[in-house]
Formats: C-alpha cells, structure tokens, sequence
C-alpha cells in the first residue's frame, strides 16, 4: 500500500501542529502560574505584565547596539579600503567586504530594522503613543528617555570631532585616489623590501592591497600607489606613468628590478562608492542606519532600564 | 523629580471601597501601573492628580498624603491616651 496515500494533507498537518503549540503554551502558562502565590484580587491587574522581561529587552537593545556598530563599521570599512588604513585588519575581512560590498552594507542595516522594530513593539507604547493617551507618569518618562537620549547624542557629537582628528592624525592616508591620472606600470618578479624612510606606511608583500606611498623627486610630491600580491607582479601606478627608480630608492625600496614594461592602460586604486548607485547604497546605509538609532536611542534607554 | 517620598493611603482606601487598580485607574484617568507606583511609594502625583485622588474619595489632601509615615488606621482609631475617653 503506497505510505504516501495514507499521510494527511500538509494544512491538516500543520494545523495539528499549530493546535500542538498552542496547548503546549497553555500548559506552560498554567504550570507557571501555579507556582505563583496567592493574589488578591485586587492586584490582578499586575499579574500580567504588559512588558517583555527585563532581560529580554536587554538583549535586543544589545542587538540594536551590536547592529549599529557593525553597520558603521561596514560603512567605514568600505569608505576607507583602499587607503593603507586598512593594513592592520586581517585579509578575510578585508577581501569579504571587498567581494560582497552591497551584502556588507545591507546585512548589518537589516539586522538593525529588525531589532528597532522589536524593541518598538515592547517599548512603543509609552515612546510612539500620542501623549494625549499618557498620563502623567508616562509623559515623565517619556521626557527623562529623551533628556537622558539628548546627554548620550550631546556627548557623541563632542567626541566626534576628537575622534576625527585622532583617525586623520594616525591611520588616515590624506591623498586622494584618482584612476584617471594614473598609469600602471608592471614588474615582474620585482621584490619589495621593508624599508621606510619617510614616515610612509610599510610596504606589505604579502598583503593583496593597495600600497600608497609618497615620494619626493626634484622637489616636488609624487604620488605612487603599488599593488602587491604574491602571485602577480608588482603593479606600480603614477601620475606621469614613468617609474623613477630613485624615486622608490630614495623611500628605501631597495630591490626593485631595472628591467620593466610597460602595461596596458589599467584602472589605479580607484575609491568606493564611485557610482550613482553604489553611493546611494553607501550614504542610504549611513544615513537609516543613524536615523534608526537616533530614533530608537529613548527605547533603548527606557528598555535598559526597565522603566515602565 | 523631587527624591522626597510622599506617603499615601491609596492602597487602604482603594480596599475599602472594593476597588481594583484598573477601576481606580480609570476613574482618575491615569494608566492602572500608575496607580501601583503611587501605591509602593516609587511616584509622587502631581498636584492635580492630588487634588483628584482627594475628590474621588471625598477626602482632604492630608487624610490621604503625609510626608511622614501613616499609623495603622486601627492605632489612630482605637488607642486610648491617658486621660481620654474612647470615642464609639
């Protein structure tokens, strides 16, 4: 006899399965209130908490944090890659946000919106409700959530620009990236030693990124980015397309080959976003990803502290 | 806020008259967990929701509020001082 025949439809089983939860909820809920004490029936009205537990709400405004923090790092990891400032992360990290760019942006934002929009739904009703439904207590609440908001948001903005100067003072590379000015050209099997001289952050060999250096010839500023990758040749971009051999002995690149060619016209380390589309990607995820957490920042305060 | 505790008798007065949280609540149009906030101690009403909560129960202000501790209402009713004659 065919098995299959004999199964239930997949609704008849889902509902069973459906009813299954539901009993099983019920059964739990009437265990748990068994194990309470006796309540007069005056206070039944407090018996059911209208709020999540408090360590519920602490999770997912961990999670909204969590979010948070990774969205704008994904931001700046994005913003900043091509720069050597990103030399100190490890490969993985930068080779995964190098790939999925656009996953990298949108993953963490998702998360983000999931979190706010669960936190709305346990906090919402004294945060998003129409204060003429508060009452007084609540409108105290809601005010001391946006003063203490207000103080965080204050004390951001007054680190912000320290923290600006500290990034542009140690890890920011200042020159700008341009394709269009740059010509490659190619080495092959050319060896680049550690050196450094002039205060230019260290050449990699190992590292698949972009090397910036600046060099100084005949009193004027060259501008010089090398691509190093173990397994293809060193790719060396300037302004004028020449290289000048003592331009990179004179930065401490001690083992660069004599011989080279000339390469094909290619793209120099260009920044990202460099398109319509992809800056829209970029500043839309920076810009939701500050909207929602500014927007959630009294929930979070009040969800922290249980405040109801 | 003021850290100064306000004592109350909400919660006596509410069993007096058979009420629950919610009825009281409803009747001083304010949210049922307030009721229990001011009930613990943990919120101090304003002066209006004062003035309304004496309304409600036909009462004056210092009969319900004190910034001291209240005595058991069977001590302030019963006890006999020396020399005083209980009232009936």
């Amino acid at each position: 006899m065919d098995q299959e025949y004999l199964r239930p439809p997949l609704w008849r089983r889902q509902l069973a399965l459906g009813k299954l939860i539901i009993t099983m909820s019920l059964k739990c809920k009437e265990n748990s209130m068994k194990g309470q004490e006796y309540v007069s029936p005056f206070e039944v009205d407090e018996t059911s908490p209208r709020h999540s537990p408090l360590a519920l709400q602490r999770l997912v405004v961990v999670a909204l944090s969590l979010s948070f923090v990774v969205s704008l790092a994904s931001c700046w990891l994005n913003w900043i890659l091509p720069d050597r400032a990103a030399s100190w992360l490890p490969t993985w990290l930068i080779t995964m946000v190098e790939n999925q760019r656009i996953a990298t942006l949108l993953v963490p934002l998702a998360c983000l919106l999931v979190c706010y929009w669960i936190l709305r739904a346990m906090r919402g009703d004294i945060m998003v409700c129409p204060e003429r439904y508060l009452d007084e207590r609540q409108k105290m609440l809601r005010e001391q959530a946006h003063g203490s908001a207000y103080k965080l948001l204050k004390r951001a903005c007054l680190l912000l620009p320290v923290g600006l100067l500290l990034y542009n003072m140690y890890w920011h590379s200042p020159t700008p990236v341009s394709p269009r000015i740059f010509k490659p050209v190619v080495y092959s099997s050319a060896f680049v030693s550690q050196t450094n001289e002039v205060n230019i952050p260290v050449v990699d060999t190992l590292a698949g990124a972009y090397q910036q250096a600046n060099a100084s010839q005949t009193n004027e500023v060259n501008i010089t980015y090398v691509d190093v990758s173990p397994s293809k040749p060193v790719v060396i971009s300037s302004k004028d397309g020449a290289f000048h051999p003592q331009t990179w002995l004179s930065v401490g690149m001690v083992s660069v080959p004599r011989t080279f060619v000339e390469g094909q016209e290619q793209a120099a380390p260009s920044r990202w976003p460099n398109s319509p589309v992809s800056m829209g990607t970029f500043f839309g995820t920076l810009l939701l990803s500050l909207f929602f957490m500014i927007t959630a920042l009294p929930m979070t305060i009040l969800a922290w502290e249980g405040k109801e | 806020m003021s850290e100064t505790k306000i004592y109350n008798r909400l919660a006596v007065l509410r069993a007096e008259r058979g009420l629950s949280r919610l009825a009281l609540a409803n009747a001083l149009g304010i949210n049922y967990q307030t009721v229990g906030y001011l009930e613990r101690g943990e919120y101090n009403p304003s002066l209006e929701l004062a003035f309304r909560i004496s309304a409600f129960f036909e009462l004056p202000i210092e009969a319900i509020f004190s910034l001291t501790p209240f005595k058991p209402l069977s001590e302030e009713l019963y006890s006999r001082h020396p020399g005083e004659e209980r009232r009936v």
